[in-house]
């Protein structure tokens, strides 16, 4: 069949039925060829699940729609990957699923870009994004007015008075993952840990402090930790700390050294049965060896979930209200 | 029409836009949801008249159907790779004005399985392809095409519809039935129809 075909010349419903053949990444590169083309991809009524944005020296989009996930890489010049990023200059697109930049008809910004992957994918919820070295070259003000609404930041490698910019700029911001500590003095970061994030993931080192400072209800402490920081925070917990903590992920190094009876030393727990165990770590996503439960002085229950993987031992504590 | 035990015998003749008739199987014709709406219940007497589609167009599409009657029912869009010899040959011996042809008769007379293959081989023919590839492929149309669009869509809507005012015809001479509602209409067709073919197997 010859190279042409007047594709428009269908009737529109097997129009329609031919776009329902293509993947969402090839979607996003027919919209760009016309109001109609737009219209029509529109009309499909794929949702993103979820949009997030990574601003470095460059800036990658990644759309998930249902089990499908893509990355679009935008750059002012497709041929210089280190060229500082002009956020009101053209800018093309590439992607996994295309061996060559694309763009619109008519060139698009940054803006312009993201305006059309809202719409094309019916996206009105907050956008995740990430903040990564380079990513100063983009202006506060000007990412609070084209990003709006954020839920859930990353940032990682950044300063400190980057960081604290981006927080206070962000205001709303419900989730935030730290991939390092940005500041040099201890207390600062405490100052994170103390506000009241719905949830807060960190992926440096941390001390006891700073377990007991977290305010959020779901924690995640990437790095590990001692079994004995474990123990002595727990023992705090049923003395009262973290009031809103609902679950909190740690690690262990070394498994091998950390029995049950050494990372639980003078607290009062009991087993959980297992029927009741399988219905925990399916409500919560969880594999475990071994639960226990224990309880906090006000009556408040929580478990200790274990998993022994790689010779790291998995914590998941979890608490019910 | 005739009317043989077998249903997979009955023959149906069909006439194209050059007034020429050829005759297409019951098993075949039945992939036709259009055919089904209008016709499997109440039969036709002479010929169905799909006289938008010229006659090479309509002979390939239901040589399509005649090939597909004993497949397994359409259980959704299969990948072109999956497709087999037989239907790969007839696509690519397809040049693309017959292959246009081929998808608009298909849609009208929606044959989801054509049809579905049709735009799955569109899709695959975009792939790969960045935005103005894309311009160049899909030649986007003038407003004078697009006016020249709509004439024949509305074309088509006329001649859908003489079809289907042929079928309300038919379904008058078979009996007097206007004033029955369309479920009964249906039912009472059936009867006759099992009634007719009772009748032959009796024989």
């Amino acid at each position: 069949m010859e190279l042409a075909f007047p594709l428009f010349r269908l009737p529109e419903n097997v129009i329609v039925q031919v776009l329902q053949n293509m993947n969402p990444d090839r979607l996003l590169i027919i919209s760009l060829v016309s109001t109609k083309t737009k219209s029509l991809v529109t009309s499909l009524g794929l949702k993103a699940r979820n949009i997030y944005i990574a601003f470095y020296h460059e800036v990658s989009i990644n759309v998930n729609i249902e089990r499908f996930g893509w990355n679009l890489m935008l750059r002012n010049d497709p041929n210089d990957q280190n060229a500082e990023f002009d956020i009101t200059r053209p800018v093309s697109a590439s992607c996994l699923c295309l061996d060559k930049p694309f763009q619109p008809s008519t060139p698009f910004n940054f803006n312009d870009w993201l305006d059309h992957i809202l719409t094309v994918f019916c996206y009105t919820k907050p956008i995740d994004v990430e903040f990564e070295p380079g990513s100063e070259q983009f202006e506060m003000e000007w990412l609070k007015n084209t990003l709006k609404n954020v839920d859930f930041a990353t940032i990682g490698g950044v300063t400190g008075i980057r960081t604290k910019e981006i927080l206070k700029n962000f205001k709303d911001l419900n989730e935030l993952f730290l991939r390092n500590n940005p500041f040099e003095d201890s207390c600062e970061v405490q100052k994170l840990f103390i506000e009241n994030f719905k949830a807060i993931i960190f992926n440096d080192v941390y001390s006891l402090d700073d377990m007991l400072l977290a305010n959020s209800e779901i924690v995640n402490f990437r790095r590990p930790t001692t079994h004995k920081q474990f123990n002595r925070f727990v023992k705090h917990w049923i003395r009262g700390s973290n009031p809103r903590l609902q679950c909190m992920s740690h690690r262990i190094n070394n498994s091998d050294s950390v029995s049950r009876e050494v990372l639980l030393k003078g607290i009062n727990c009991f087993d959980v049965a297992e029927e009741e165990q399988q219905e925990i770590c399916q409500t919560h996503g969880i594999i475990s060896d071994d639960m226990v439960k224990i309880r906090r002085k006000d009556g408040t229950p929580a478990v200790i979930a274990t998993k022994d993987f790689e010779n790291i031992l998995h914590i998941r504590f979890l608490v019910f209200y | 029409m005739t009317s043989p035990a077998s249903s997979s015998e009955v023959k149906y003749l069909i006439e194209s836009s050059e007034g020429n008739t050829f005759d297409v199987s019951g098993a075949a014709l039945r992939q036709s949801n259009t055919f089904n709406a209008m016709f499997l219940n109440i039969g036709a007497d002479g010929p169905i008249p799909f006289t938008d589609y010229n006659e090479a167009t309509l002979k390939k599409v239901f040589e399509y159907c005649e090939h597909s009657v004993n497949e397994e029912n359409y259980s959704g869009p299969k990948h072109q790779d999956d497709l087999s010899k037989w239907d790969l040959n007839f696509f690519n011996e397809m040049d693309q004005k017959m292959f246009i042809d081929v998808i608009n008769a298909s849609n009208f007379l929606d044959i989801e399985r054509l049809t579905s293959y049709c735009c799955e081989r569109i899709a695959r023919m975009l792939r790969g392809k960045n935005t103005q590839e894309m311009i160049k492929v899909i030649t986007l149309p003038t407003a004078e095409e697009l006016e020249a669009k709509q004439k024949v869509e509305e074309k088509k809507a006329a001649a859908a519809k003489k079809v289907a005012e042929k079928a309300a015809e038919t379904a008058e001479k078979t009996e007097t039935l206007e004033e029955l509602p369309v479920q009964q209409l249906v039912q009472t067709t059936r009867n006759k129809l099992t009634r007719k073919y009772l009748s032959f197997s009796n024989e």
